[in-house]
C-alpha cells in the first residue's frame, strides 16, 4: 500500500514565487510605515552650510564691547552671519537674557536697529541698551544666534557656552 | 499490530504567537529603518572643512599718514605672507581708549587704491591681487574721513577670495587682524 504524498496535489497554498512577492512588498511598506512613525517622533537637526548647526558655532568669529554710556557695539570679524545675538546682563546669580534687537527696540525706536537679515561678514552695530544693563550688571554675555534650515523650516540656535563673549562692565 | 509512533510536537498547534516569517520581516523592517534615520542624523555632525584663510596669510601695516586738518588717512599695506589677499576689512576708532574696539567700518569713504567690495576694499574684483611678491606686494589707499573726530586706531583684517565647493568664496582673515595707532 503506497503512503499518501506527504504533498498532497489536493493540499492548496500559495506558489513560491507570490509568496516571495508579496514578503518583499511587505517589508516595503511596513519600512515606510515605521520610517514615518519614527521621524514624526525625532526632533531633526538643523543645519547650516550642509552641516549641524552647532558645529558652525566654532566658524564664528565676533567682538563685543559695551562703553561706559551705555552703547554696545558688536563687530563680526567672521564669515559665518550672525542672524541676532543674546545679551544676558546680570549680577552673581541673578541673570535675564533677551535678543539685541528686541532691547535696541524697546530701548529707543529712533535708534538704528538690529539689521533684518543679520550681521554679515565685516559688518558692525551700535545700540544704546543702558537701561536693559542697568547700574547693578557686573557682567554682559554676549551669545551669537544663527538661523538654519530644518525640516520645519528656518530656525534659530543660540551658541552659548564657550562661543559666548563676557565683558565687564 | 504495530502502533504508529506518537510524534512529541514542539510547537503545539493551541500555543499562539506571530508567525516567524513576520517576525523576521519586522525585525530587518525596523534594522533597516533605525538605519536609516541614524545615519540621517549623524551626516550633518560630520565636521567639514572650516572656512577660513590658509595658515601663512598675512598682512602688516609698513605705513600710516594721517593728516588731521585734511581728514585724510593713507594707509600702506604690505602682503608678508605666502599667499595673496584680495583687499581688506578697514575699521578705525576715534575713542582715547587704544583697548577699545575700532568700530567705524570707512569702505565706502575710499578716494584710491582699492574699490568698495562689499563693505570691505579689494585691489581687484575676483582676483587676489595683492600677492606675496615684490612689487605686487603693497598697497597704498586713501580715505576721506571728514566727518569723523579725531582718529586714534585703524584696524585692518585681510580679505581673499577662494575656492571652495566650486564656489569662489570671499573669506575673512579674522585671524590675521592688524592694529595700528593714528597720530596726527
Amino acid at each position: 500500500m503506497k503512503r499518501d504524498d506527504k504533498m498532497s496535489m489536493k493540499k492548496k497554498g500559495l506558489s513560491p514565487v507570490v509568496t516571495t512577492v508579496l514578503l518583499i512588498v511587505l517589508v516595503i511598506v511596513i519600512i515606510g510605515i515605521i520610517f514615518l512613525w519614527f521621524s514624526g517622533m525625532i526632533e531633526e537637526g538643523v543645519t547650516k552650510f550642509d552641516k549641524n548647526i552647532q558645529l558652525v558655532c566654532d566658524d564664528v568669529r565676533f567682538d563685543a564691547s559695551y562703553s561706559s554710556n551705555g552703547i554696545i557695539t558688536i563687530v563680526n570679524n567672521g564669515n559665518i552671519p550672525l542672524y541676532s545675538v543674546d545679551i544676558k546682563a546680570g549680577t552673581g546669580g541673578n541673570f535675564q537674557t533677551e535678543e539685541l534687537k528686541e532691547i535696541v527696540e524697546e530701548e529707543d525706536e529712533e535708534q538704528e536697529p538690529w539689521p533684518e537679515i543679520g550681521l554679515t561678514q565685516g559688518n558692525t552695530f551700535s545700540g544704546d541698551i543702558s537701561n536693559y544693563v542697568g547700574d547693578d550688571s557686573e557682567t554682559i554675555i554676549v551669545s551669537p544666534i544663527l538661523i538654519g534650515t530644518s525640516s520645519k523650516g528656518k530656525k534659530t540656535f543660540v551658541c552659548s557656552g564657550d562661543y559666548s563673549e563676557e565683558i565687564s562692565v | 499490530m504495530l502502533l504508529p509512533a506518537i510524534k512529541k510536537n514542539k510547537f503545539p498547534m493551541n500555543k499562539k504567537g506571530i508567525s516567524i516569517v513576520i517576525g523576521y520581516v519586522l525585525l530587518i523592517a525596523v534594522s533597516i529603518v533605525m538605519s536609516i534615520l541614524v545615519y540621517q542624523w549623524l551626516k550633518t555632525y560630520v565636521p567639514s572643512e572650516t572656512l577660513e584663510c590658509p595658515e601663512g596669510t598675512s598682512v602688516f601695516i609698513k605705513e600710516t599718514n594721517y593728516d588731521c586738518i585734511n581728514k585724510i588717512l593713507t594707509i600702506k599695506l604690505q602682503n608678508n605672507g605666502k599667499f595673496s589677499l584680495a583687499g581688506y576689512f578697514i575699521h578705525v576708532s576715534t575713542s582715547p581708549d587704544t583697548e577699545s574696539l575700532a568700530t567705524i567700518n570707512i569702505f565706502s569713504k575710499i578716494t584710491e587704491g582699492g574699490t568698495p567690495h562689499g563693505n570691505s576694499i579689494v585691489y581687484d574684483l575676483s582676483i587676489n591681487s595683492l600677492t606675496p611678491d615684490s612689487p605686487n606686494n603693497v598697497q597704498t589707499s586713501s580715505f576721506d574721513v571728514l566727518g569723523y573726530d579725531t582718529l586714534t586706531e585703524v584696524e585692518i583684517i585681510p580679505t581673499r577670495f577662494q575656492q571652495e565647493d566650486n564656489k569662489n568664496r570671499y573669506l575673512s582673515c579674522s585671524n590675521e587682524k592688524v592694529r595700528e595707532t593714528l597720530k596726527c
